[in-house]
């Protein structure tokens, strides 16, 4: 029997890994991104390391583990970025980290300098995870000398794998106003890479996404405009395993309806484990869309958390026994009355579905999704 | 039953709910009590103090015909006109004239009463009552708050000039006076767009009314008749402190100081910048964010918050607004005087109302 759990809370990440073999288990534990500790313990007898392994299961659940398959498998939150745990960039880095440059407010670097100077390190080799935070606040105005710097220092980077541009929370800049900028020629200088994300409001352009390494792919908006769309279902992804859109509302510029999500979800990648379509205004219609949708066959978490899904679109999931083969569902943030909570718990119990963060519409026909800036 | 002997008198409204926790605090433990009603107090019905008593101000409360009368008190003309519709936002510098007068009559009454042992004095509340006034008396002595960009506002347009001139991206523009979040505004601007976040809803008739849901304007034409709107009763822009996020909520702390010490810490959290709890914000556990973020964050935020209240000084309890920024520094964001109805926490399985009687009957004894 094997078991393995997480922890993940505030800026803490661990991991904890039970593997029983006969009269031993071993466990291995530690944070998120290293081997770990391993020890090992033997028993009198198979039974009874069977027991003390499910007791402490148990006793790691109560402490607020929870096990891998039963939680969708984070890329990226505020503490953490391909499991790894950010780490703003000061003078050194910890290249098993997820190393974060920005530019706050209150400083007199630019992040483009701050790159320049990253690169001088020779860690910097070894770096294979880079978040590029804020630089509204900051004296680079735009993004553009950003990623051109970035570009120039591919030589310097020639360990990254793993990037995100526009790490940056509402309290920081409204995500409306993150103006991101043309990525059409950057891919060549970066061929390896096998995460990229951005989080967006004006200016994006995708292009042909040659990454044919890439697994994970990342956009962030409060609302997507189409051509965005048309880009990643155009571009040949055939590596992706986590694919994550956030479409946003059309206040923020949202066109995309089922006419234009229906050719993503009639594509298939061979090795997509997750799907996000996240914070979108019509995640009813979207539910409605799902059954028999050929881009399920292969994933194993199904997040449609953070948007308007209300009555219709749960029963919609209700009836659609294809999702009983996914590992999880995540709908948090929604509109479902509790009698349509109580089927979908019932129903979709081994998929531990997420229903957490029920709202209310305001002035009883007012509806939004999580992120509407 | 028998009735011990300590004497509380309570300055307020027989149906506020903060006068009616107070009683109940007070009858459980078998103390006699008066209550004197703030139209006793405008209309200068005083009763003289024989026997040792506390006397406890507390808010006037949301009574229609009292704030009529206070805003008269301070000279708001055509008071009788204003329609006093819910939630709509009415000029608060009259207010706290009034406000001000009334609390001077408590103020000679004490002074005429030496028998009066006061929890809050009216100095004191006087003062937390004016947030400019209050967040740079704390400046001066050393408290960290955010620092005061701007201590009045004249017109929109310097407003947006200054902003601009100096590249500030985003500021916290408050009212001198109002309580909790009333009137405060998230404002940002940059590259000649600009957003505003708000509880104040602007009415097509150019009405302002208070909403418990968070505005937001991107119209620069309405931003600027609210903020133009807003002038008159005294507008501050603070730094905007970028709150430190629990679950990817906002949080800020009220923590309630007792006699000098920090004695509940209710963290309020939001998807907002806006954290305060009438706008149906959550109540945190305090013990999750201890998890999460450590105990010294948490015991510096209360040490501040115990030091802003020594440094007004006058306040037997206060509830001190404290955000901690996503650097890990404290701010004091407001004190309020009135701030300790704080529902369902307890410590000792007493809430905020026993324990503050425990406490005063334990330094009453101790003096």
């Amino acid at each position: 029997m094997k078991a393995q759990l997480i922890f993940q809370e505030g800026s803490s990440n661990k991991f904890w890994h039970i593997d029983v073999q006969g009269n031993t288990y071993t466990v291995t534990y530690g944070r998120a991104g290293t081997d770990g500790t391993s020890k090992a313990k033997e028993f009198a007898s198979p039974e009874v390391a069977l027991k003390d392994a499910q007791k402490m299961i148990a006793s790691k659940k109560k402490k607020g583990y929870v096990e891998t398959s039963a939680k969708a498998v984070i890329v990226r939150d505020d503490h953490n970025f391909v499991g790894k745990p950010i780490r703003k960039f000061a003078t050194s880095i910890n290249p098993s980290s997820a190393v974060k440059v920005l530019s706050d407010y209150d400083e007199a670097s630019k992040v483009s300098d701050k790159l320049e100077r990253l690169a001088k390190l020779p860690e910097a080799q070894e770096m294979d995870t880079l978040i590029i935070g804020t630089w509204q606040d900051s004296h680079d105005p735009t993004l553009s000398p950003i990623i051109e710097k970035i570009k120039e220092l591919k030589g310097a980077f020639s360990g990254l794998k793993h990037l995100f541009v526009g790490d940056m929370d509402s309290e920081e800049c409204e995500m409306s106003w993150i103006q991101q900028v043309d990525y059409s020629d950057f891919y060549q200088h970066y061929p390896v890479l096998e995460t990229f994300g951005v989080r967006t409001g004006e200016g994006l352009k995708l292009g042909n996404i040659k990454l044919p390494h890439l697994k994970n792919l990342i956009i962030e908006t409060g609302g997507m405009n189409k051509s965005i769309l048309n880009d990643v279902i155009n571009s040949d992804l055939s590596s992706l395993e986590h694919l994550e859109l956030w479409l946003g509302t059309d206040d923020y510029g949202c066109d995309i309806g089922m006419d234009e999500l229906k050719p993503l979800l009639n594509k298939t990648y061979p090795n997509l484990k997750y799907l996000g379509l996240k914070n979108y205004h019509e995640q009813t219609e979207l539910a409605k869309h799902l059954k028999g949708a050929p881009i399920l066959n292969t994933v194993e978490t199904l997040d449609i958390s953070m948007g308007i899904l209300k009555d219709e679109g749960a029963e919609a999931l209700y009836n659609n026994d294809d999702l009983l083969k996914l590992k999880h569902i995540n709908c948090r943030h929604h509109f479902i009355s509790a009698a349509w909570q109580k089927k979908l718990k019932e129903k979709f119990a081994s998929q531990n579905i997420n229903l957490a963060d029920a709202e209310e519409p305001y002035d009883e026909d007012y509806y939004y999704v999580e992120i509407g800036e | 039953m028998k009735t011990q002997n300590a004497k509380f008198l309570t300055i307020g409204n027989a149906d506020s709910r903060r006068v009616q926790f107070w009683q109940n605090a007070l009858s459980q433990e078998n103390y006699s009590y008066e209550l004197l009603s703030y139209d006793e107090v405008c209309n200068n019905v005083f009763t003289k103090i024989k026997n040792p008593t506390t006397l406890r101000i507390t808010s006037t409360g949301e009574d229609i015909e009292l704030k009529k009368k206070i805003l008269k008190i301070g000279g708001c003309p055509n008071v009788d006109d204003l329609l006093f519709q819910k939630g709509l936002i009415y000029p608060n510098r009259y207010w706290y004239r009034g406000w001000c007068v009334v609390l001077e009559k408590i103020e000679k009454f004490i002074q005429q009463n030496p028998m009066l042992h006061v929890m809050n004095t009216p100095a004191a509340i006087r003062l937390a009552f004016h947030k400019l006034n209050c967040q740079k008396l704390l400046q001066q002595k050393n408290i960290s708050t955010p620092e005061i960009i701007l201590e009045q506002v004249l017109d929109y347009d310097s407003l947006i000039l200054k902003l601009q001139s100096e590249n500030i991206r985003q500021v916290f523009i408050k009212p001198y006076h109002g309580s909790s979040a009333s009137g405060v505004m998230a404002f940002r601007q940059a590259n000649g767009k600009q957003i505003l976040y708000t509880t104040i809803e602007l009415k097509p008739d150019g009405k302002l009314f208070n909403n418990l849901r968070l505005q937001k304007y991107t119209s620069i034409s309405k931003i600027k008749t609210i903020i133009n709107s807003m002038i008159p009763s005294g507008l501050m822009v603070e730094e905007w402190i970028r709150k430190k996020k629990f679950r990817d909520k906002s949080v800020d702390l009220r923590i309630l100081v007792v006699d000098g010490k920090a004695s509940f810490v209710v963290p309020r959290m939001s998807p907002h910048f806006i954290t305060n709890l009438h706008l149906g914000n959550e109540k945190g556990k305090i013990e999750l964010l201890k998890n999460a973020w450590g105990e010294d964050l948490i015991k510096n935020a209360e040490t501040l918050a115990v030091r802003a209240v020594e440094a007004i000084g006058g306040l037997f309890y206060a509830g001190v607004d404290v955000a901690i920024s996503d650097k890990g520094v404290s701010y004091v964001l407001e004190v309020n005087a009135f701030g300790d109805m704080l529902l369902g926490v307890f410590k000792e399985g007493m809430n905020t109302y026993e324990y503050e009687l425990t406490r005063l009957m334990h330094s009453v004894r101790s003096q």
